[in-house]
């Protein structure tokens, strides 16, 4: 495969007219934004189909169209089957997504939870795991710009990267989660529509029994189940996207800026509509070798293989998904960044007399902020989409158990909940560097599990659910 | 310019002069990145054959995966090797370092220098690349390949995996039931 499917300046085009889309929506939306409230939760009144396409948009990420093909790629038939189970993700923060609505009524962050029931040493550990996080996000979404115009337009990297960033940092700059959920909307109905037509073409293209013949003789362990590294995996996959939802303020504020009722029921909704997505993108990757496409980096697998089963047309069709899919996650994680860092760390602790004027300053300037760093580690390219997403599993695992049992179980101290989380993140980050990055997140959740419970059983003291209502 | 900035970030909602700032931004990033995405293209041009080529192939020694990376470095030597564009390139793949046959080749996307394989079963692969002639002549038998490299595939033994595998899988269960038991009493104190 010698040629790229669109043309640099086509590639541009799209992203160009979709940027000013998006801008243009993002303005239109902003303007009903009264108060920091509206601007941070949407006014917490977001209804039940919004709410559902937004859980399912946020989740179809560069995880889902990049990085479950380069882990089908990689792993074979359990790298593509395991990325659905984050999808589990979804469900079962349903229950605890009702819970934080009923215990947080007054609430905008994850970081007010953590640091009301938990105090101060729990909530610095937990600001540094989601700091990581999301600027580890942050930076694989901003790569999966650059490398899908790469492998689609030939287009350079830098540049690609740049413009998504600008496009996605200006809407949001404008609209506040209120522009984020709205393009999500439609930017789920555009995965979707696009993901159905894809597949459908894969395999109207390419038969299923040739895919099978050629990686039996040529590649024989893609499509083994007792895979080695491929069955490790697995669990560890399940962990990280549990730990990424459990923890992450993308997933408390939709939390928080749903109706009362319903918040669970769109977790779960979203969490259906999103489970076949990794399974057909990751589908296509099994066809690279067949196809005789060799990617110079597995994260560019996806897109490759269905521009060029697909074509020109094809290559557009998956160029606008993976864009969508790329902004709808960005825009979500710039939105809930930075009222991370205008509520816990500037409000709480550098101006807590701030008004809401100031608040919403405060509010866009983290999001340039945020734009501008990401920017700037984009730029150097470290690492694969992979392996960069999977070291900041290491960090969110280890919240998974603090957070379930702080929800729910009075007897968790703050203490308690600190060591698991730093003590959890220490071990997943020593089986990263030791073992591999498919065991990270895995570590991370059973040290800090083992931590929890012992917190639990050792404690003497309950604590006050009425103290959540200070926020 | 930044002016206009300042007001936006100020303003606690954005009233229809804004308009023009959006559509100043847009335009001004339009017109700025668009000759800069026609000279980062990546040409696929003409070869310059005044100047001589030679190639380096590099790989990881020993995998536990399967599956990995294999990098190609093209330097030309000549009059005209400063304007050198990189040739196009396959990898051959052989069972032995002599490369007495080649089991499998396969060629990179566009003009990339590198390309990832995987689904490899244990076992020892060799691998060269080869400089792909864009007029060879009819009969020439002269052919350009770079040095030859071994990688070592060797997977995690099973009993290894199947054991993270089974703490996975328990660690989730207790996850549920821990989910499970603390929300049903949850609603019982409220009931």
């Amino acid at each position: 495969m010698d040629e790229f499917a669109l043309s640099t300046s086509t590639g541009f085009i799209i992203i160009a007219l979709f940027g000013l889309a998006w801008i243009g929506f993002g303005y239109y939306l902003g303007r009903s934004n009264r108060s920091h409230e509206d601007f941070a939760l949407a006014g917490r009144n977001v209804g039940f189909a919004f709410a559902s396409a937004t859980a399912m948009a946020t989740w179809v990420t560069s995880n889902t169209t990049l990085v479950a093909p380069e882990l089908t790629y990689q792993f074979g038939i359990w790298g593509m089957v395991g990325y659905s189970f984050a999808a589990l993700g979804l469900f079962m923060f349903a229950p605890l997504a009702a819970r934080i609505r009923k215990l947080l009524t007054h609430g905008y962050t994850s970081g007010d939870f953590i640091r009301l029931r938990f105090g101060f040493w729990a909530w610095l550990i937990f600001m540094l795991i989601s700091g990581v996080y999301a600027l580890g996000w942050l930076v694989s979404l901003g790569m999966a710009g650059g490398i899908l115009l790469q492998a689609l337009s030939g287009l350079d990297y830098a540049i690609g990267m740049s413009a998504i960033l600008f496009i996605c940092v200006l809407y949001t700059l404008f609209g506040g989660l209120r522009a984020v959920i709205a393009t999500d909307f439609i930017q789920a109905i555009i995965i979707i529509t696009g993901v159905v037509v894809v597949a459908v073409l894969i395999l109207n293209n390419v038969g299923v029994e040739t895919i099978h013949t050629n990686l039996s003789e040529q590649h024989p362990r893609l499509l083994d189940l007792l895979f080695p590294a491929a069955v490790m995996f697995l669990f560890n996959n399940l962990f990280f996207g549990l730990g990424e939802i459990f923890h992450s303020n993308v997933w408390w504020s939709r939390a928080l800026a749903f109706k009362p009722n319903v918040a669970s029921r769109a977790f779960i909704t979203g969490g259906l509509l999103w489970l076949p997505i990794p399974i057909v993108t990751g589908f296509a990757a099994l066809a690279a070798p067949q196809l005789g496409i060799f990617p110079a980096s597995p994260d560019m697998v996806g897109p490759t293989v269905a521009a060029a089963v697909l074509g020109s047309a094809g290559a557009v069709i998956v160029f606008i998904v993976v864009f969508s899919a790329l902004a709808s996650s960005l825009d979500s994680l710039l939105a809930a960044s930075s009222d991370l860092v205008t509520r816990d760390i500037y409000q709480q602790h550098i101006n807590p007399k701030a008004n809401d004027a100031r608040l919403f300053k405060v509010n866009r300037l983290t999001i340039a902020g945020l734009g501008l760093m990401t920017w700037l580690i984009c730029l150097l390219q470290l690492t694969t989409l992979a392996a960069l997403l999977n070291f900041t599993g290491a960090f969110v695992a280890s919240t998974i158990f603090p957070i379930v049992v702080g929800l729910y179980h009075p007897k968790l101290s703050g203490r308690y909940a600190a060591i698991a989380m730093l003590v959890g993140t220490c071990a997943g980050l020593l089986s990263y560097f030791l073992i591999g990055f498919y065991v990270a997140a895995l570590s991370a959740c059973l040290v800090s599990a083992v931590i929890t419970g012992i917190g639990v059983w050792r404690s003497r003291t309950e604590f006050d659910w009425r103290q959540l209502q200070q926020s | 310019m930044l002016k206009h900035v300042r007001r936006l970030i100020q303003r606690p909602c954005l009233h229809p002069t804004s308009a023009r700032y959006c559509l100043f931004a847009w335009l001004l990033s339009l017109f700025t990145l668009l000759p800069l995405s026609a000279a980062a293209s990546v040409s696929t041009g003409a070869f310059n054959y005044s100047a001589t080529v030679s190639v380096a192939l590099s790989a990881p020694e020993r995998v536990r995966e399967g599956n990995f990376q294999l990098s190609v470095e093209q330097r030309s030597e000549g009059t005209d090797a400063g304007n050198h564009e990189p040739k196009s390139w396959v990898i051959e793949q052989s069972n032995r370092a002599d490369f007495e046959s080649v089991v499998a080749s396969y060629a990179p996307v566009g003009s990339f220098q590198q390309l990832s394989l995987s689904g490899f079963d244990d076992g020892d692969y060799f691998f060269r690349a080869r400089l792909r002639a864009a007029e060879p002549a009819a009969n020439s038998t002269e052919q350009t390949f770079s040095n030859v490299v071994k990688v070592e595939v060797r997977h995690y033994p099973l009993w290894q995996a199947l054991s993270v595998f089974s703490v996975g899988a328990a660690l989730f269960f207790i996850l549920c039931l821990t989910l499970w038991r603390l929300q049903r009493q949850a609603k019982l104190a409220t009931q």
